[in-house]
């Protein structure tokens, strides 16, 4: 019976951590690019404790338990910061927020059109009971 | 020479370590495909991409032969863990991508748990899939009432983001295959525990290499792969105890004694788990001030404390242990991040507050 | 102090010191002193020249072994410093003095400190007065050292620099176009020439194998030389004496050089500048004499050019103009007697030339500063009561530029009349050529009477004419201005008989105590030449008090009767008309040129300028604003790093 080797558990910590890069890197809602922050720093906390074990003491887990205290302050001044944001231009987008780019830089704006939204099919409804339908007016009577 | 370092550098990627590179490419290209575009492809062609990384992966990494409880509780926390990890970048919907995370930091704690690090897994647990996320939750709804926004099924250069993702990945994999890598140590742990299994002395003494030339080789074999696992003294001197065990399993050999050739085997057993437990790990420095409170320190000697298997036992009051550490060795510490927690809850609030009356 | 190697550098540095003065301290605080470190300057040049001249009659003179020029070693002053030195080129500041340079020194600087004296007076309120003297200084400075260089790069450089104070001078009014488009003629007619002066300086040095350019060197043992090059070189100096000394063809800019202050124009282009050229010829004597058909070509665009000259002159009305042409003319007899072999005679007219036409243009300036300003002769008449020294002054001038006999003018042009007769009858290969010469120059001497007295007959006999201009009331100059006049008409009166024909002590010193003249004669009495010469002088003068005293309306009638010639004559031949139409289709290759300058090498260096910008705009869109990209270039950045660290 093998234990399951270090190799391992640091690759699974990797993996966590390059897809919370590529999140981060990739998406555009800003609560989605946080969150992807925070599984880069799961990732490392895999790793941190991983190598705690295998030393066989329990400094890694210090230091994981730091990043977590650490992890919760930046996310509620983040929260708030996107907050402040969200007031300004009613979105959660990024891309929104360019002006800090070079003078003479024409801002990046999306080609894609999206495709149209399906448009929601009402509902059928029936006409209510009990109510006589409007008859059109008789106009003769022969 | 630069058609020399291309075919070099080909041959290690795609040859000796043919799985690893395909299973990054199988990753990456699901990735790519699954995150969001106003015009997505398939989500099946995405699925099956990441199904057969995982799979590459795991061939890669897999052990025949560990059915038991704890690499397979390992190897499911992980496949959920990098799953989950998976859906929540390619979410559209960002509610379901914090539900994701969720499911992410579950996983990562049940590692962690798989780790001796029961107090570390339930504050993980409380922290972050308990308040970090609720409070995401919430700014979503305030925001986003309406579920994916015009932002959300958009991506910003998925293409070079993925390729950046997963060279860094890459490298990084390389880096501690090379490193941590155990497999020749393993394979040579094999073979020592095939002959130790073997019954009769003439297997035994053939178990090692049916010539003295293929036992030579072996023995060759395994000083090298002992001696590439770091630059450390210990490492080195375990090495030179090979050459100490041989010097007695030699004329056990000859004279076909079975108990001293399995005391030998015994002890070429104890060096090859040393050597795995001490693989790619940094000297220890010898000067600082540690304390024992948490876990024996590293600057003390590896016959200090309790073993198994070659790895060191963590202590079983983990949370006693854990607080002594942190109220003795991280005094300081404790202390600078309580107040760090203060300064943000108060910032959080400065910043974020609206003072009645003014437009928002 | 007054040691002769000092002196040689004292004479063209005070100068120097003091044009630098004028221009730094001169506009705010030497102002109307501004003449006082040029007078003084000048004059002392003028001490130390004379000092050098004594000084050469110490040496022992050269010996000529029958004709054989000897190896250049007739002694003179020298002193040197080193320029610079790149590889075989060693080149040096050389000065050095011998016979031809300390003659001309105590012309330039005598002459040039009596009309210093003169422009005191002469540019008295005008805003530009610093500036006027410290290019004045400026250009004794360039003219002494041009006669001083011991080598012909130094005085290239001088030539320049004497051409530079000229464009300074000349546009010294810059703000009227015409004196400024007239000085850019003037540099640029004689850039013409410099460019052939230019490439014969090269053949010069090319000929030379262990290359040098020192007179030493080049003038040593000249038989050694090729023919044909040698003769081109000669040629290609002589062009570089054209542009400078106003020649066919490119004497242009001599008339309108009239736009200068008048004391500008009798230094510079009456007594000094003009007269480098005939410097120059005079100075490579030794290679002159060796090239037959050169000489004669001097001497033909020499007679020619005299001729042509007193053609336009005699028609012209502005006193300044009639002045300038006889320059010309009398530039052109120098050459005619360099050209005939008559070193001595050549330079002793430029002596004797200096002191008239200096005087005559001073004279001129006077009788502007009079006629508020006024210089048409036909504005004004009838002077000689009101200024009295000026009609004294320039009568001896005009007398002496004439050929009036025992005047300084009679004996210098007498020897060059002398030397061509010499060679018609002395049996040279030319001889039939020199005839020709000799009759033309002749003529020319009766023309020069003639337009001479024309002038002087205008300005100051007839009735009296003061134009309003002046207030209808002529004054004289001021002393400062009538000094100088009587000392240079004392000179013109009586220099030439002192030093020359009974003496020949001019042309003694002269040959002896300057290099390579060995072969040149000293001028002869001939006793039939005199008596005919002083006869076309008479008849000129003659004619000219007929014309104009006498009978006043007879030139008007002339002119009439003779309309075609006259409008010729008055329209100076239309020979700038003529250069206008053959350089117009050169504005096409001009054109060429400024569309070269203007768009492939203005081209290349905005390009070069771009390239900064061109970069820039390649990593600009880096910065795009957007946070995801950036951290995308970080994790790129990162990625490559690790990779490299990886290998």
């Amino acid at each position: 019976m093998t234990p399951v080797p270090l190799l391992h558990y640091l690759t699974v910590g990797a993996i966590l951590f390059a897809l919370g890069l590529i999140g981060f890197l990739a998406r555009r809602n800003m609560i989605l690019m946080f969150l992807s922050a925070e599984m880069m720093l799961q990732g490392v906390g895999v790793n941190l404790v991983a190598f705690a074990r295998f030393r066989g003491n329990l400094q890694g887990q210090a230091f994981t338990l730091f990043i977590v205290t650490v992890a919760a302050c930046e996310a509620a001044i983040a929260l708030a910061l996107i907050l402040i944001l969200y007031r300004t231009k009613r979105s959660l987008d990024v891309s929104l927020w360019q002006e800090l780019r070079e003078p003479g830089q024409d801002p990046t704006v999306d080609e894609e059109p999206l495709p149209p939204e399906p448009k929601e099919v009402p509902s059928p409804t029936l006409t209510p009971s009990g109510v006589e339908p409007l008859q059109p007016k008789e106009t003769s009577h022969v | 020479m630069l058609v020399a370092d291309l075919a070099s550098t080909f041959h290690y990627l795609f040859v000796a370590n043919g799985l690893y590179t395909f299973a990054l490419c199988a990753g990456a290209a699901a990735v790519y495909l699954l995150l969001p575009r106003p015009n997505p492809y398939p989500a099946l062609w995405g699925a099956v991409s990441s199904g057969l990384s995982l799979v590459l992966l795991g061939w890669q990494m897999v052990r025949p032969g560990s059915l038991a409880p704890e690499p397979i509780l390992f190897y499911s926390f992980s496949v959920l863990a990098i799953l989950g990890g998976g859906f929540l970048i390619t979410q559209r919907n960002p509610a379901r991508a914090a539900l994701a995370f969720a499911l992410v930091v579950l996983s990562s704690c049940g590692l962690f748990l798989l780790l001796a690090a029961p107090f570390l897994m339930a504050a993980t647990i409380i922290i972050y899939a308990g308040a970090i996320i609720v409070t995401f939750l919430f700014v979503l709804m305030l925001a986003q009432q309406e579920g994916p926004s015009d932002a959300d099924q958009r991506s910003r250069e998925p293409l070079l983001a993925t390729i950046a993702g997963f060279a860094l990945l890459g490298v990084l994999l390389f880096t501690l295959s090379e490193n941590f890598g155990t497999d020749n140590l393993r394979s040579l742990l094999d073979r020592i525990q095939a002959a130790q299994a073997k019954e009769t002395a003439e297997e035994m003494a053939r178990a090692l290499g049916d010539s003295d030339r293929e036992e030579q080789l072996f023995f060759d074999g395994f000083e090298k792969t002992i001696r590439a696992g770091g630059r450390s003294s210990e490492i080195q001197n375990l090495a030179g105890e090979v050459f100490n065990v041989r010097l007695r399993w030699n004329p056990a050999k000859q004279a076909r004694d079975i108990e001293k050739m399995r005391t030998a085997l015994a002890e070429f057993e104890a060096i090859a788990l040393q050597t795995a437990a001490l693989f790619g790990q940094l000297e220890p420095r010898g000067h600082w001030p540690l304390s024992h409170f948490s876990g024996p320190a590293s600057n003390q000697t590896r016959d200090a404390f309790r073993r198994e298997n070659g790895v060191p036992r963590m202590p079983a009051e983990n949370t006693a242990y854990l607080g002594r550490s942190l109220f003795t060795d991280y005094l300081l510490a404790i202390e600078l991040s309580g107040t760090l927690l203060l300064v943000a809850m108060i910032g959080a609030i400065a910043i974020a507050y609206r003072r009645p009356g003014r437009a928002p | 102090m007054f040691e002769p190697a000092v002196c040689l550098w004292l004479v063209p540095l005070l100068p120097l010191a003091a044009s630098v003065l004028i221009a730094f301290l001169g506009p705010k605080i030497l102002r109307q002193h501004s003449h006082w470190p040029c007078i003084l300057a000048v004059a002392a040049s003028c001490a130390c020249s004379i000092v050098l001249f004594l000084a050469v009659r110490e040496l022992p003179i050269s010996e000529s072994h029958g004709g054989e020029t000897v190896a250049a070693t007739t002694p003179s002053i020298e002193s040197h410093i080193t320029w610079f030195q790149a590889g075989a080129v060693d080149v040096k500041y050389g000065l050095h003095a011998d016979g031809l340079t300390a003659i001309m020194l105590v012309t330039v600087t005598f002459i040039g400190t009596l009309i210093a004296l003169f422009a005191a007076g002469y540019m008295h309120g005008d805003p530009g007065y610093p500036r006027f003297f410290a290019e004045v200084s400026l250009f004794i400075f360039s003219m002494t050292g041009l006669v001083l260089a011991n080598n012909f790069l130094l005085l290239y450089a001088f030539w320049e620099g004497v051409g530079l104070c000229s464009y300074l001078l000349i546009g010294f009014w810059f703000t009227k176009p015409s004196a400024a488009a007239a000085a850019r003629k003037a540099f640029l007619v004689t850039r013409l020439g410099d460019v052939g002066f230019l490439l014969g300086i090269f053949l010069l040095w090319h000929m030379n194998s262990p290359h040098s350019l020192d007179f030493a060197v080049v003038f040593n043992h000249p038989e050694r030389y090729e023919h044909w090059l040698l003769a081109a070189a000669c040629l290609l100096l002589f062009s570089g004496a054209v542009g400078k000394s106003a020649q066919f063809p490119l004497y242009v800019w001599l008339p309108d050089a009239m736009e200068g202050p008048t004391p500008v124009s009798a230094l510079i282009h009456a007594a000094t500048m003009v007269t480098a050229g005939v410097y120059l010829v005079a100075r490579c004597t030794p290679l002159f004499a060796l090239v037959q058909g050169v000489e004669v070509v001097v001497a033909i665009i020499g007679c020619f050019t005299a001729l042509l000259a007193a053609l336009i002159a005699l028609t012209q009305n502005d006193l300044k103009r009639v002045l300038a042409y006889s320059t010309v003319s009398q530039l052109g007899y120098m050459f005619l007697g360099l050209g005939c072999g008559a070193i001595a005679g050549g330079v002793f007219h430029l002596f004797t030339h200096a002191f008239f036409k200096a005087l005559l243009f001073l004279a001129a300036g006077s009788v502007m500063h009079a006629m508020g300003n006024i210089i048409d002769m036909r504005r004004f008449g009838g002077l000689r009561h009101a200024l009295k020294i000026t009609h004294a002054t320039f009568l001896c001038g005009a007398a002496a530029l004439a050929g009036v006999p025992l005047l300084s003018g009679f004996w210098s042009k007498d020897e060059i009349l002398d030397a061509a007769f010499e060679r018609y009858s002395g049996g040279h290969a030319y001889s039939i050529v020199y005839l020709v010469l000799f009759v033309t120059a002749l003529a020319t001497a009766g023309l020069t009477a003639f337009y001479t007295f024309r002038a002087y007959f205008m300005t100051f006999w007839g009735e009296e004419r003061v134009p309003p201009e002046a207030g209808n009331h002529a004054h004289e100059s001021p002393p400062i201005m009538t000094i100088p006049l009587i000392v240079l008409a004392i000179g013109a009166v009586a220099a030439g008989i002192i030093v020359e024909p009974f003496t020949h002590a001019f042309s003694s010193y002269l040959i002896g105590h300057t290099s390579g003249f060995g072969r040149a004669e000293p001028g002869t009495l001939n006793p039939v030449l005199m008596i005919l010469s002083s006869l076309v002088a008479f008849g000129g003068i003659g004619v000219a008090w007929w014309m104009y005293v006498r009978e006043p309306g007879t030139a008007t009638r002339l002119a009439n009767r003779f309309r075609g010639a006259y409008q010729l004559s008055l329209n100076k031949f239309h020979v700038d008309e003529i250069y206008e139409a053959l350089l117009i289709p050169m504005a096409a290759v001009t054109g060429l040129c400024r569309a070269f300058d203007l768009y492939i090498v203005d081209g290349i260096v905005d390009l070069i300028g771009q390239v900064p910008r061109l970069v820039g705009a390649l990593f600009r869109p880096v910065q795009n604003g957007l946070v995801q990209f950036y951290a995308l270039a970080m994790i790129l950045g990162l990625v490559v790093f690790l990779l490299a660290l990886a290998r």
